[in-house]
């Protein structure tokens, strides 16, 4: 997949996005980061489809269709779990409902598979969105700051949930976060953006072997230089 | 690692009204006595039985005691009492109906388009506004003592209602909501069923709860004024004939019907659509 946007602006005189280009190989994780407010969650819209009034083009968009995990799980809640998963399922599906179980058992969910959204915590609501997302049968899966809101062990609890997941039904992840270490954790490569407008500053290709946490110690090896190249745009954040 | 959003487990209530968010529910087991429903009914025994003693005690002219009242319903029931309940009911049946598919209409769109809402509103302010007496007399004289101008006295004051809040129930529409449905790409129909119209249910149902209360007031006074039966009409006769009895025989009737609809479809259908609140 391929993304171009030549120039994204929501007042002619100050640009969003401008010159923004790169592309996705077939099951790759590509992270973007950058500060907060330049930009990324416009852009993910754009892949995504909700926003057309941009200048630019996507191309060589893979058959199935384009996932999107919002930084909210945004279940609805008048729905069970099981519903919330079978509610995204194509009309076409043979059998959308043992699917839907299947999945909710993946993500660790099965005893929750008629509860309501209210009645899940956090990291479960994550899960369930996680599931639907899988439900959908993405080829591009964006995701915007997916784990944000959960605590550490949570967040890297549900980061390996989703690449067990990718490994039953490749797909490749554009993956949206303010934190470089989570960056460096998740991806195959890292771009490193500018706001206003936003670019890409940098390319680093992550070929350091998996499973990696966190807190590994190559990790930290990674993300040292890059925290000395570009400091305004990755200890921008409140968090650091 | 993960705890759950709520400490406590939930307790579901094995009896009462949908509504009731009471402490009750955190009693391990309600004594009989506690049940919501004999309450309701005690407390309507309670006032009749004060009634009852008033009467007995003070011997008033102009108020009969209940048991008088219950006994004239019982000989009006063999007479025309069934007739004219069923006109009024008919005409609270199509007020309400097409008072709710408008309203439900006018406070959709004004609720999703600011243009329309900027130019509707000054004239939803004055409908919500005008006198129900008015509507009821200016329908009459435009267009005659018939049932068309009847029930459209009854929709005339309803609907604006409805409209007012449904308006609020359209601007509630979460619109993350609404993205997910686009994101997943779902069938119009699917995203109506299962992703806005759920938003809009306890807009519609409190709509039809206030609507119901308010339209068969008004369908009384419109049969008062100016048609040849119903209960309003009977209850215009009763008021010349000074018969304090059979005004009483006729209002218990006619109440005990519409809490029956209230009772026995409003809030059932309440408790269905809003069950996920609760779970």
């Amino acid at each position: 997949m391929r993304i171009e946007v030549k120039l994204k602006a929501f007042e002619a005189a100050t640009p969003l996005i401008a010159d923004l280009n790169f592309s996705v190989e077939e099951g790759e994780i590509v992270a973007l980061i950058g500060p907060s407010g330049a930009g990324k969650s416009t852009l993910l819209n754009i892949i995504a489809g909700l926003d057309t009034d941009y200048d630019g083009n996507i191309a060589n968009v893979p058959e199935r269709p384009v996932g999107l995990m919002f930084q909210e799980a945004r279940l609805m809640p008048w729905l069970t779990a099981l519903e919330n998963i079978t509610l995204v399922a194509p009309a076409s599906h043979p059998d959308p409902q043992s699917e839907a179980k299947k999945l909710l058992s993946l993500v660790g969910l099965e005893k929750d598979i008629n509860s309501y959204p209210a009645r899940l915590s956090g990291g479960m609501a994550k899960r369930l969105a996680l599931a639907r997302a899988m439900m959908f049968n993405p080829g591009v899966l964006l995701m915007d700051e997916p784990f944000s809101s959960l605590d550490a062990p949570a967040a890297e609890s549900l980061r390996r949930l989703l690449l067990t997941l990718k490994k039953e039904k490749p797909f490749s992840i554009i993956y949206v976060t303010h934190d470089l270490k989570e960056a460096v954790t998740i991806a195959d490569r890292v771009l490193i953006l500018d706001a206003k407008p936003m670019t890409i500053v940098h390319q680093e290709i992550i070929s350091l072997p998996r499973p990696r946490f966190l807190h590994d110690e190559a990790v930290n090896e990674v993300c040292k230089p890059l925290y000395n190249a570009f400091p305004a745009l990755l200890y921008g954040d409140t968090d650091r | 690692m993960m705890s759950p959003v709520t400490s406590q487990p939930y307790q579901k209530p094995s009896f009462g009204n949908g509504n009731s968010v009471s402490g009750e529910l955190n009693a391990s087991t309600p004594h009989w006595y506690q049940l919501p429903v004999l309450k309701r009914l005690a407390s309507v025994c309670l006032l009749l039985a004060f009634w009852q003693v008033c009467v007995v005690a003070f011997n008033p002219a102009l108020l009969p005691a209940p048991t008088d009242v219950f006994s004239r319903l019982g000989s009006e029931l063999q007479g025309p009492l069934l007739y004219h309940l069923g006109q009024t009911l008919l005409r609270v049946g199509i007020a309400f109906s097409i008072a709710m598919v408008i309203g439900i209409a006018i406070g959709l769109v004004m609720g999703h388009s600011k243009r329309v809402d900027d130019w509707a509103d000054s004239i939803l302010t004055l409908m919500l506004n005008v006198p129900a007496l008015v509507t009821i007399i200016l329908c009459f004289i435009w267009f005659g003592l018939n049932d068309i101008a009847a029930i459209l006295a009854v929709v005339l004051n309803k609907a604006p209602n409805v409209a007012v809040t449904l308006r609020e129930g359209a601007r509630a529409v979460d619109s993350k909501l609404m993205e997910v449905a686009k994101v997943y790409q779902l069938s119009p129909l699917r995203t109506f069923s299962k992703v806005y119209l759920p938003q809009l249910y306890p807009y519609v149902i409190a709509a039809a709860r206030g609507g119901l209360a308010l339209v068969w007031k008004i369908v009384l006074v419109v049969e008062l004024i100016g048609c040849s039966n119903g209960v309003g009409f009977q209850l215009s006769t009763y008021f010349q004939l000074f018969d304090i009895t059979a005004i009483l025989a006729y209002t218990l009737a006619f109440v005990s019907i519409v809490y029956g609809i209230e009772a026995l479809v409003l809030r059932p259908l309440e408790k269905r659509v809003s069950g996920w609140r609760q779970r």
